[in-house]
């Protein structure tokens, strides 16, 4: 994974997987949601179920790289009671 | 007066106190820190109170909808959505849109008040006021 690059986690369903290929960290927040639903839909990332998703009201949350950990990116809902970024 | 929220079980039993830094009377800020206390306990999860730390009949607003629907995707499960005002309380629920219904505001589901097969305690809808007004 190049230093610019990031795991893309995505938890929907009960369900948790990451995305197999690495995505841009700069990636905006609605990019990496189009990017998801696609993955999602069409059964692209592993131990999630295929299903049509509406992931306007998912949150990112970005993590950095550490020595130990590369850099990650992970879509979420949005909690009790934000607004995720636009 | 600040919102407040409470995690509880499919008892209807407190599993957690949410009171972030950055509440306001009218909102309570995104948090990872609650995603993951419902995502650890997921499986045993009943629902998620909040209050609208004023008198009157407890409504949830369109962010309450768009969250309850947005959580209850990620985690893969229906929920139970108590809303506590000073002087009221009303458990909301998911109730699916059939093709010919337009009534829910935000499209496809929505959520209406229900008499609940669960009910917090007593002392939780206290805490939920005191700790909202204090």
């Amino acid at each position: 994974m190049q230093q610019n690059q990031a795991r893309l986690n995505i938890t929907i369903n009960g369900q948790n997987g990451d995305f197999p290929d690495p995505v841009a960290f700069a990636l905006s927040d609605t990019e990496i949601k189009r990017i998801a639903a696609e993955a999602i839909r069409t059964g692209y990332v592993p131990g999630i179920d295929p299903v049509a998703a509406d992931l306007a009201y998912f949150v990112v949350d970005r993590f950095s790289a550490t020595r130990e950990m590369p850099a990650r990116l992970m879509l979420r809902p949005k909690t009790p009671f934000g607004e995720p970024q636009r | 007066m600040n919102e407040i929220g409470l995690v509880f079980d499919s008892q209807g039993s407190a599993l957690y106190w949410h009171l972030p830094e950055g509440r306001t009377a009218t909102s309570l800020p995104d948090s990872r820190t609650l995603w993951e206390i419902l995502w650890q306990h997921r499986a045993e999860l009943g629902g998620f109170a909040h209050t609208h730390p004023w008198r009157g009949r407890p409504d949830p607003s369109m962010t309450d909808i768009t969250t309850f629907e947005a959580l209850e995707l990620g985690l893969g499960r229906q929920l139970l959505w108590p809303i506590v005002t000073l002087d009221e309380i009303n458990y909301f629920a998911r109730r699916e849109q059939h093709a010919h219904e337009t009534t829910a505001p935000h499209g496809k589901v929505d959520y209406v008040s229900i008499d609940p097969p669960i009910r917090l305690s007593d002392s939780d809808i206290r805490r939920l006021r005191e700790l909202s007004t204090t």
